[in-house]
């Protein structure tokens, strides 16, 4: 958990990392298609019909769908993971600087889900010949994505930033418990007219292990550099804006030097006020008043007083 | 009878709230001894109502301290909340329920169950008595207000804070808020008063003591016997032109 | 002069309080019924869409196979728009600010209005069900199973009530409330809904052997409950605080 809070030695690992994982997951890939066997793991619960096919052994095929979708579904939720690590982490501190790191993690994530949901949709149609289904895998990263969808919404539909990173560290969190359990639910709960496709319980041989562990550990170190990337990119947002309000400050200095002045000359003049009530007075300050102070008479004697 | 560290019924050391990159509190002092009347002054944006609301514990400072009635109301505040009542201009009241029925469910928040002598005690007080079981809606502005008075001093609350009461008052209703307060006040002299105006009259009648703030700051606190009316005048009305430039 | 002293320390007990909350949205609804009768006349109309959407499905017998997705689509429509005016009341004049002045822990103000969404929900329910029934299935042949869709309509209910309530307090003071309280809602409640539309299916069709799946799905529905009400319950604090 700690290996992303502390910040600039990884740095360094980035460029690696990046490299190495998509090294890893093009050698996970080609392995899956030329290596690894086509036969067990994989079993239709009965022969059903798809789209007007009789669908059974073909499917087989489609298993394939299992060496990337698992690494990319474990990447994405546990960069979401960090995400909801990070909203916790804000609302226990208050400090806005995790409100920027779970709003990262989220934009990772939105990336990885929505990847992954074109890549299986595009699956299913080549596989099954229909553009959707809502099989567990598909419909979860679809929820997914619109939790995250709806995370974005939420953001931009609060103004004040304090109540912006309370809030969307609330829903991110929510939206993470969500997750997993709409995964649970849909797996559970099998639809009646769709097969299960996928039976992963037994153990894999070795063939089939090694592509998906590479997969799964170079789409980890993927997810990890983007991660870091996008958060030096947000960071060095972030410092942009903060050097924009810098100059800005600069420019207003002179306007906040004055006004500051024109505060310091009114407390003088307020320590005037409560010196003496009997002497004569000039007080020095001036300012333009207001159309509206103007008609307020002399208060007269406090006569409210009880 | 308080006790010495009560002698205070506000004490804000460095009192900030940041929102954003905007500073609504900067670095503000105050001191309100008890049962005396602080009337608040300032532009729009000086930090009145942010003020107000650290001191109800609707909002949480950034940094600072902040000692009420002889309690830290950053660690303890729930002790604090029973004491504290709040009249804004917002009435809080729900429009549905009748008089009685609004006071009974807020006095049960407090106590558990609804206080009836206290209740009747404060209905006859705001003079309401004879519409008590009238849904709220169709009460006038003013009624309204003095029910939305009543609400906040169920409790019995050792400081009201009152933030605009005046707003969208006719005369009439002006004059029947300043009487009831005016009874409010009689009623226990170690209650403090701490009221947000944009009233320079209202405001000056009533206050034991002074407070004007502008950008978050504290440009004048004083008490009233030491002020100079007319100077006191010029230098709100300054401050006012400060926030409006 | 005050007829305590200073500094009461006497607290009211948490249910006490949770009680004078909920016994306020009660009479209030039981005096204006606004929320009640939107939410019906909205079910009503839902209902009726539904009539000409199944206007050229002749056969009764088909309604029923997938009568529990109806079911549950008039019940997530309309519970988003009860869900939308359950906090009309507060913001309208302060009120909610008015009870956070009270010393009441934040997580009695959620359960208190949770209950209360709750106790409307069911009224809608128990109005829009049989009103269901009488529009799509009367004359279908009903399996003997049918009236354990009760058991996941309260469990359904349950979660919607109480994910709802944390969803909308986030809502209500937001730009667009009504569409991103559909936003929110929706996905989050999406493997309740699943799990509950299953239930309900399996009681409508009622064939032997296949109330495994009822019990698995109410399992995890309730499962489900259990962790959101849970963490919604937990995070409240969060959204109310100004």
């Amino acid at each position: 958990m700690t290996y992303k809070a502390n910040q600039r030695p990884l740095d360094a690992l980035v460029p690696v990392a990046l490299v190495l994982g998509v090294a890893l997951v093009i050698v996970g890939v080609v392995w899956t298609f030329t290596l690894a066997p086509l036969v067990q793991g994989a079993e239709l619960s009965e022969p059903v019909v798809i789209a007007g096919q009789q669908v059974t052994t073909k499917l087989l095929l489609s298993q394939k769908i299992f060496y990337l979708h698992v690494p990319v579904a474990v990447s994405s939720f546990a960069v979401m993971a960090f995400a909801a690590f990070w909203s916790i982490r804000l609302l226990m501190t208050g400090d806005r600087a995790f409100d920027v790191r779970a709003k990262t993690a989220m934009e990772v994530t939105l990336v990885f889900v929505a990847a992954t949901m074109i890549s299986g949709d595009l699956w299913t149609c080549f596989e099954w010949g229909v553009w959707w289904v809502w099989e567990p895998r598909l419909t979860t990263y679809f929820i997914l994505t619109l939790l995250v969808i709806g995370y974005f919404i939420l953001r931009n539909a609060i103004e004040d930033p304090e109540r912006r990173a309370r809030f969307s560290a609330v829903f991110c969190i929510v939206a993470f418990v969500d997750a997993p359990i709409s995964f649970l639910i849909t797996r559970l709960v099998p639809s009646s007219i769709h097969p299960v496709v996928f039976r992963t319980d037994s153990g894999l041989p070795p063939m089939m292990l090694i592509p998906f562990l590479l997969g799964l550990f170079g789409m980890l170190l993927m997810a990890f550099a983007l991660t870091r990337i996008a958060l030096a990119i947000n960071a060095r947002a972030a410092e942009v804006e903060e050097l924009k309000a810098r100059l800005e400050e600069q420019d207003a200095q002179a306007q906040r030097a004055a006004a500051q002045e024109a505060l310091d000359r009114l407390r003088a003049a307020g320590v005037r006020v409560s010196d003496s009530a009997s002497s004569a007075h000039t007080p020095e300050v001036v300012g333009s008043n207001p159309d509206s102070e103007r008609s307020v008479a002399a208060p007269d004697s406090p006569s409210k007083e009880v | 009878m308080p006790s010495a560290q009560e002698a205070y019924a506000v004490e804000a050391h460095g009192l900030i709230k940041q929102f954003g990159s905007r500073r609504a509190l900067d670095n503000l002092e105050l001191t309100v001894p008890r049962g005396a009347f602080l009337s608040i002054f300032g532009p729009n944006g000086a930090g009145k109502t942010t003020l107000l609301r650290a001191l109800a514990l609707l909002s949480r400072p950034t940094r600072g301290s902040l000692r009420m009635l002889g309690v830290n109301a950053l660690e303890e505040p729930e002790r604090l909340r029973p004491r504290i009542g709040l009249i804004s201009h917002r009435s809080m009241l729900y429009g549905d329920l009748s008089a009685q029925e609004n006071l009974e469910f807020f006095s049960s928040l407090y106590e558990g169950k609804p206080n009836h002598a206290r209740i009747d005690e404060l209905l006859r007080l705001v003079e309401l008595d004879h519409r008590r079981n009238d849904a709220v809606r169709t009460y006038s502005r003013g009624m309204q207000q003095r029910l939305s008075i009543a609400r906040s001093l169920v409790s019995n609350p050792d400081l009201v804070l009152l933030d605009e009461p005046y707003s969208g008052l006719d005369p009439h209703a002006v004059d029947l808020t300043d009487e009831l307060l005016g009874r409010v006040r009689e009623q226990n002299p170690q209650r403090t008063f701490i009221m947000v105006s944009h009233d320079l009259n209202k405001g000056f009648a009533w206050m034991t003591h002074a407070l004007i703030m502008a950008r978050g700051q504290a440009v004048f606190t004083g008490e009233k016997a030491g002020i100079d009316c007319d100077a006191f005048r010029e230098l709100y009305l300054a401050t006012v032109g400060l926030g409006v430039a | 002069m005050a007829d305590r002293m200073p500094g009461n320390e006497h607290r009211p007990s948490k249910f006490a309080q949770y009680r004078a909350l909920l016994a306020k949205d009660l009479r209030q609804e039981i005096r204006t019924r606004e929320m009640l009768t939107s939410m019906v006349v909205y079910a009503l109309l839902v209902l009726t869409v539904y009539g000409a959407a199944l206007s050229q499905v002749g056969d009764r017998v088909q309604v029923v196979a997938f009568a529990g997705g109806m079911l549950w689509a008039l019940i997530v429509f309309t519970s988003l728009l009860g869900l939308n005016r359950s906090f009309a009341h507060e913001t309208e004049s302060g009120c909610l600010e008015g009870i956070l002045l009270a010393p009441v822990d934040r997580s009695v103000i959620f359960l208190a209005k949770a209950t209360s969404n709750l106790v409307f929900l069911t009224v809608v329910e128990l109005i829009c069900v049989p009103l269901f029934f009488i529009f799509f299935l009367s004359g279908a042949e009903l399996a003997p199973t049918t009236p354990m869709i009760v058991l996941p309509l309260v469990v359904g209910t349950v979660g919607v009530a109480g994910v709802g309530t944390l969803l909308s307090t986030m809502t209500i003071d937001t730009r667009g409330r009504d569409v991103l309280l559909a936003i929110l809602l929706i996905p989050v409640i999406f493997p309740l809904l699943y799990a509950c539309v299953s239930a309900c299916s399996v009681a409508f069709v009622g064939v032997e052997g296949t109330f495994g799946t009822f019990w698995t799905s109410l399992a995890v529905a309730a499962a489900y409950d259990v962790i959101m009400v849970a963490a919604a319950w937990g995070l409240y604090e969060f959204v109310v605080e100004g």
